[in-house]
C-alpha cells in the first residue's frame, strides 16, 4: 500500500461530497442544517442561519424557485421536502429578526454600488458588514429593482420593510432618485454596476470575468444581467452580489481582479446515500393552504433525510467507535506506515489493531474502500518496524503455537495408510470449545463419506495473519500445504468458516468444502427430530462470501423442523460477532459493545456454525447453540445455556481431545500416558478464572509463577493477610500472584499482570 | 492503606527484612520511568500492588500503546 494508493482512496471517499440540495442552490443554503434546526423547534437558530446565507430572508423565501427541490432524494421514495415552506416558516416563527452585532473595525475604503436591486444590495450589505464605507446609488425612489414593478411577485410592503431594516442596520449610505450618468461622477476605491437587464453598463463590457465579474477597468465589477446572462433564477443576482463583494475585497487587499473560486455550473455530486431503509412519508400539506403552522413545519423538517454518506460508520462499530472521518482514518494509516514523514509520532496503533477484519466496510462503501486491507497493511508494516505492541496479539500467537504443538496438534491417517481422498481439518477452537464437537463430526464423516477421511487438528494461521506477522503466517501455511501434499492432496473438509476464508485466500490450490455441505447432502441420516422452534441463524462474518455454506446450514435446519427468522444483514452483509481479529486484548470496550449489539439484535436463540460466535454470545448470557449441538446433543437447552470454557479450559480441552483420539487409535494408547506432566497444584476459584480470562492469564502462567517463587524463594509475605506475593517476568508479560499454601498445593487469591518491564537487578 | 503503610507489613522471605519504599526503574515500548515502590533493601525484590497495576501502570501502558 503506497502513498499514491492511499491518496487515491481518500479521493474515492464520497463523504465530503456536496449534498444535492445545497449543491443546487445558487446561495448554497445548507438545507440539512436549516431542517435540523426547525426539526428541533429552533426557529430562531434556523432564521439566523438562513438570513445570514440569503441576506433577504423574507423576500428570498417567497421568491425562491426551489432548485433544491428538483434534486431532493425524497422524490425517489415519496415526495420532496418542501424546503421553500420551511424557509418561509423560519421567517414566520422567529422571535426577533434582529441578529447579534459584532464590532468590526471600519476600513478606510469607499465602495460604490450602482443599482438598488437585490444584486446591488447584496454586494452593499456584504461589504458594509465587513466594515467598508458603502454608497448605494439608485435612480428610482425605492429599492428592490424589478421587484417593485412586478406586483404579483411579492407585496411591496414586505419588500420595503425588509430592505429598510437591512439598510438601516448596515449603515449603507443610500442615494435614492440619483441617476449616475458617467463613472466620473463618483469617487470610490471599487465599484459594482448592478443596473439590471437593460441597465447602463458604462461601456465596461470587454474583459468580463464570469466568476469574479471583474471588468478590464481596475476596481470595476459588473453584473451578469447587463451582459444578458442566461441564468434566470431570482437567486442569481444575490449570488452575484455576494461574489462581487468577495472579489472587491480581494481586489482591495491584493489588487487582483479575477481568480475567484466558484463556478456557474453545478458540478454533479458523487455523494452516495443509503435510502434502503427510508420509510414512505408524504409531504406535509399546510392546512391553511398557504404556510405551515409550527407543528407542520417541524413535521416536514423531520422528513429531511439529512443526506450524507456514512454507510461505513453506520455499519462498522469500530469505525464509529473512534468517531473519525474515514479520511482521517486513512491519514492515521498513512502516518503509521511512515510513508510520508508524519508531523506527529502518533500512529494510532490501538485504532489500527481494533479491526475485526470482517470486511463489511468494503461491502457497504459505494466506492468499495477496504479498511480491513488498510489496517492489515499497516499492522504488517508496524510489526516489521517493531512498533506493534506485543500485548495486542501475543496471547493469540502463543495460542496458535500451542495448537500446532506436540500437546494439541493431531494428525490421524485414514485406514492405517498415509493417503486419503479426504482430510477433515477441524481448526483449533472447535475442540477447544468442546472436544465432542470434533469427535462427533469426525465419526459422522467416517460413517458417511465414501472413503474414510484423514483428520488434522490444528490452527490455520489466522492469528498470525490478523497480527500482521507474515513470517509466522507463511510458516503455518507452508506447513499445512506440506502435510496436504504428503496426504496425497486430498479434498479438505472444513468446519470453521475462518479456516475456510484462510484456505481460500492462502491455499487456493487445495480443493475445500464445508462440513455443513457434506451434512446437508445427507439429509436423511443427519436429521434429528427437534421441537418446532423459532431460531435465528448467526452467519459468521467469514461466511459472507460462502453462500454454499450459508445455504447448507439452512437446509439442515429447515429439514430438522426449525422455523428461521433471518437477521436483516443476511446474506451479503453478515456481521462479525466481535471475536474476529481477536480484538479483545486490544480494545475490550469495543469488543463488549459489538457483542452487546449482536446479542440484542434478536430475541430468538442463535444458532451458529462458528464456535467462536457461539462462545462469544454464550459468555454474554445469550442463548446460543452451535449447529453441532443441534445435530448431536441430547439436551439442546443445556447446550444453549452451556457456559463457554475459560481460556485455560480451552487448552485443556484440546489436550483432552488429542488424548481421546490417540487412545482410540491402536498403538497409541500409552503414548500420552508415558509422559505425565507434573505441575504444581493450584486451586483457583471460578471468579478468579473469570478475571484471568479478561486479562488473558492461563492456569499454566499461574503455575509457572508460583513454581518460580517457591523454587527461588523470591517471595514476599504480607503479614496483614498471611499471603505470599511473588512475580515472574515472562517474555513481555510480568505475572503477579498472591497465594497461600493449601492441602497439597496452593490456593490462588488473585493474579494480575502488566506489560511494563521492571528493570531488575539495579 | 497507603503504599508506605503497606510496606511495613510486607516481609521479604529470603532476606527476612521488611520492604521499604525505594525508587525502581521501569520501561515499556522504548520509554523509561522511575517509580517508588515497596522493595527489599537487601535483595531488591519488589512489590507492585494490584491497585497500582490496575491504575497507573495500565494507564501508562495504554497511553504508550495508543501511539
Amino acid at each position: 500500500m503506497d502513498m499514491m494508493t492511499l491518496e487515491n482512496l481518500k479521493k474515492k471517499c464520497t463523504r465530503d461530497e456536496p449534498v444535492f440540495c445545497t449543491n443546487q442552490c445558487p446561495l448554497s443554503v445548507d438545507v440539512k442544517k436549516l431542517a435540523a434546526r426547525i426539526a428541533s423547534g429552533d426557529f430562531q437558530g434556523a432564521y439566523k442561519y438562513y438570513s445570514s446565507q440569503v441576506i433577504f430572508p423574507e423576500i428570498i423565501s417567497r421568491l425562491c424557485d426551489k432548485p433544491c427541490q428538483t434534486v431532493c432524494l425524497r422524490s425517489k421514495i415519496d415526495e420532496v421536502v418542501a424546503v421553500k415552506n420551511l424557509e418561509q416558516a423560519c421567517c414566520d416563527y422567529v422571535d426577533t429578526k434582529e441578529t447579534s452585532q459584532y464590532y468590526i473595525s471600519r476600513k478606510n475604503k469607499h465602495i460604490a454600488v450602482i443599482g438598488g436591486g437585490l444584486g446591488g444590495l447584496s454586494c452593499a450589505v456584504k461589504l458594509a458588514r465587513k466594515g467598508y464605507a458603502v454608497d448605494l446609488y439608485e435612480e428610482k425612489d425605492g429599492l428592490g429593482g424589478y421587484l417593485r414593478e412586478s406586483e404579483n411577485l411579492i407585496p411591496l410592503q414586505i419588500i420595503e420593510k425588509e430592505l429598510a431594516r437591512i439598510i438601516q442596520k448596515e449603515e449603507i449610505r443610500l442615494h435614492l432618485g440619483t441617476k449616475i450618468n458617467t463613472l466620473d461622477e463618483i469617487e470610490c476605491d471599487a465599484l459594482y454596476i448592478a443596473t439590471g437587464w437593460d441597465g447602463n453598463g458604462f461601456g465596461l463590457k470587454p474583459g468580463f470575468d464570469p466568476v469574479s465579474l471583474g471588468t478590464l477597468r481596475k476596481g470595476a465589477f459588473i453584473s451578469g444581467s447587463i451582459m444578458k446572462r442566461s441564468e434566470s433564477s431570482v437567486l442569481i443576482p444575490v449570488r452575484e452580489g455576494i461574489r462581487v463583494a468577495q472579489a472587491i475585497e480581494n481586489y482591495l487587499k491584493i489588487g487582483t481582479m479575477g481568480g475567484m473560486a466558484g463556478c456557474h455550473e453545478v458540478v454533479p455530486s458523487r455523494l452516495s446515500v443509503d435510502i434502503d431503509g427510508v420509510v414512505f412519508e408524504k409531504q406535509i400539506v399546510a392546512e391553511n393552504q398557504e404556510s405551515y403552522t409550527i407543528p407542520e413545519a417541524i413535521a416536514e423538517a423531520k422528513r429531511c433525510l439529512q443526506c450524507g454518506c456514512d454507510m461505513c460508520m453506520n455499519s462498522c462499530e469500530m469505525l464509529s467507535f473512534f468517531e473519525k472521518n474515514p479520511k482521517k482514518i486513512i491519514d492515521d494509516v498513512e502516518a503509521s506506515m511512515n510513508i510520508v514523514k508524519a508531523f506527529t509520532t502518533n500512529i494510532a496503533s490501538r485504532e489500527i489493531n481494533s479491526c475485526n477484519t470482517c470486511g463489511l466496510c468494503k461491502e457497504v462503501c459505494p466506492e468499495n474502500i477496504d479498511f480491513e486491507e488498510l489496517f492489515m497493511s499497516s499492522r504488517r508494516v508496524l510489526h516489521k518496524g517493531g512498533k506493534l505492541p506485543l500485548a495486542f496479539h501475543d496471547f493469540w500467537m502463543r495460542d496458535m503455537e500451542f495448537s500446532n504443538s506436540e500437546e494439541a496438534f493431531v494428525m490421524i491417517n485414514a485406514n492405517g495408510g498415509d493417503k486419503s481422498s479426504y482430510l477433515f481439518f477441524s481448526g483449533c477452537q472447535l475442540g477447544g470449545s468442546d472436544p465432542n464437537y470434533v469427535i462427533n463430526a469426525y465419526t459422522y464423516l467416517k460413517k458417511h463419506l465414501e472413503e474414510e477421511p484423514a483428520m488434522m487438528i490444528g490452527c490455520c494461521g489466522a492469528p498470525a495473519q490478523w497480527a500482521g506477522r507474515e513470517d509466522e503466517h507463511r510458516a503455518v501455511i507452508d506447513w499445512i500445504r506440506n502435510i496436504w501434499e504428503n496426504q496425497g492432496r486430498p479434498e479438505v473438509i472444513l468446519a470453521c468458516p475462518s479456516c475456510r476464508k484462510m484456505f481460500e485466500k492462502y491455499l487456493p490450490e487445495i480443493q475445500v468444502q464445508s462440513l455443513w455441505q457434506v451434512m446437508a447432502a445427507q439429509e436423511n441420516s443427519v436429521n434429528k427430530s427437534v421441537a418446532s422452534k423459532k431460531m435465528t441463524i448467526f452467519d459468521p462474518c467469514a461466511s459472507r462470501y460462502d453462500p454454499e455454506t450459508q445455504n447448507s446450514i439452512r437446509i439442515i435446519l429447515k429439514n430438522s423442523g426449525y422455523e428461521l427468522e433471518e437477521l436483516p444483514y443476511y446474506p451479503g452483509k453478515v456481521q462479525c460477532c466481535g471475536y474476529g481479529g481477536q480484538i479483545q486484548a486490544v480494545n475490550r470496550p469495543l469488543f463488549d459493545k459489538i457483542v452487546k449489539i449482536r446479542v440484542e439484535a434478536t430475541t430468538h436463540d442463535y444458532v451458529t456454525y462458528c464456535t467462536n460466535c457461539r462462545d462469544t454470545f454464550a459468555a454474554a448470557g445469550k442463548s446460543a447453540v452451535h449447529i453441532l449441538d443441534l445435530l448431536f446433543s441430547d439436551d439442546i437447552t443445556a447446550s444453549a445455556a452451556r457456559k463457554p470454557p475459560t481460556l485455560t479450559q480451552r487448552r485443556e480441552n484440546r489436550i483432552k481431545l488429542k488424548k481421546v483420539l490417540e487412545t482410540e487409535r491402536e498403538g497409541m494408547k500409552m503414548a500420552s500416558e508415558d509422559k505425565p506432566i507434573k505441575k504444581i497444584k493450584v486451586f483457583i476459584a471460578p471468579e478468579v478464572y473469570n478475571k484471568m480470562d479478561r486479562s488473558f492469564i492461563l492456569k499454566e502462567d499461574v503455575q509457572r509463577t508460583i513454581e518460580y517463587c517457591e523454587s527461588t524463594e523470591k517471595k514476599i509475605m504480607d503479614m496483614s493477610t498471611g499471603n505470599f506475593i511473588g512475580h515472574l517476568q515472562d517474555g513481555n508479560i510480568t505475572f503477579w500472584v498472591i497465594y497461600k499454601p493449601e492441602r497439597d498445593g496452593f490456593r490462588l487469591e488473585t493474579v494480575y499482570s502488566h506489560r511494563l518491564v521492571i528493570e531488575e537487578g539495579l | 492503606m497507603s503504599e508506605v503503610e503497606k510496606s511495613s507489613t510486607l516481609i521479604c522471605l529470603k532476606c527476612n527484612v521488611p520492604l521499604k519504599m525505594q525508587t525502581n526503574k521501569f520501561s515499556y515500548l522504548g520509554f523509561n520511568f522511575n517509580t517508588e515502590i515497596p522493595t527489599c533493601p537487601r535483595c531488591g525484590l519488589m512489590f507492585l500492588s494490584e491497585e497500582l497495576v490496575k491504575g497507573k501502570v495500565t494507564e501508562v501502558e495504554k497511553g504508550l500503546e495508543d501511539k
